[in-house]
């Protein structure tokens, strides 16, 4: 997203750059609805490989969104991540802020 | 952003919310009966302990050394359920309408069911009020998911 397109005032301002991307504004979309969500169920979900959802959990955790619990050694090893109270509060905003777009067309 | 993305995006968002609630896997034959054995041995107990059939301190004697395992058992449970759905869905929070008339519905026949339980065990001794328990806390978990798995599927439907 350009800095043009955020300062318009045309509601894009409103969308988190950090969620924007597909499929990282999914993954946000599945943990919104659950306690907590294992690796597999949203790679299932997602239908991305290891590495790149990964890759996209790593950014959302480094913007404090989402909170990841390892578990276990070995093959029977889980990863499973759960929104933090920020990371639901950003969905929420972003959410409604594209609700906000179409409203405005 | 045409609005035409945006919708879409907002659609997508829609069917991955209600992805922990509708792409559950189906519970395994095990489940229903042992989620009613469950509830029929804490009842009995629970009946055992108010009764006077037998000496107060093996009561408390047989209730700690049930309720303890038992409860343990609710911990094992949730570990399951998580590795095993992958997801554990809000009770709390937005959901979709047809998941949440499921559970609207289950939480009152839960206290109507529960209630009847607790009027026939004032009646019965603590053995039948633990296989009655037994007996129903099974039917009303296998009817449960059935509901629940004709919602979901409406769910799956309109969103797909």
């Amino acid at each position: 997203m350009s800095e043009a397109e955020r300062t318009s005032g045309s509601g894009f301002g409103d969308l988190d750059p950090v969620i924007h991307a597909p499929k990282r504004l999914v993954a946000m979309a599945v943990l919104s609805s659950a306690d907590q969500v294992t690796f597999q169920f949203l790679k299932e979900r997602l239908g991305i490989a290891d590495s790149d959802l990964s890759k996209q959990m790593s950014a959302l955790e480094a913007a404090g969104y989402v909170a990841v619990h390892k578990s276990g050694r070995g093959r029977g090893a889980s990863t499973s991540f759960k929104l933090t109270r920020a990371g639901r509060t950003a969905y929420r905003a972003h959410r409604a802020a594209l609700q906000a777009l179409l409203g405005e067309d | 952003m045409e609005s035409d993305d945006v919708r879409a995006r907002l659609h997508d968002l829609e069917r991955a919310e209600a992805a922990p609630y509708v792409d559950q896997r189906p519970s395994p034959r095990w489940f229903a009966p042992a989620f009613g054995l469950w509830f029929g041995v804490m009842a009995a107990v629970q009946d055992l302990h108010w009764s006077d059939e037998i000496d107060s301190t093996w009561r408390a004697l047989v209730t700690v050394a049930i309720v303890i395992p038992m409860a343990a058992l609710v911990g094992a449970y949730s570990a399951w359920h998580q590795r095993y759905h992958g997801a554990l869905p809000r009770l709390v929070g937005p959901k979709p309408p047809e998941i949440r008339r499921v559970y609207r519905l289950y939480f009152l026949a839960f206290v109507v069911v529960a209630a009847a339980l607790v009027g026939l065990a004032l009646l019965v001794p603590w053995w039948v009020t633990g296989a009655v328990t037994a007996v129903v806390a099974w039917g009303f978990l296998a009817a449960y998911e059935r509901i629940y798995e004709r919602a979901a599927a409406a769910v799956r439907e309109r969103l797909a």
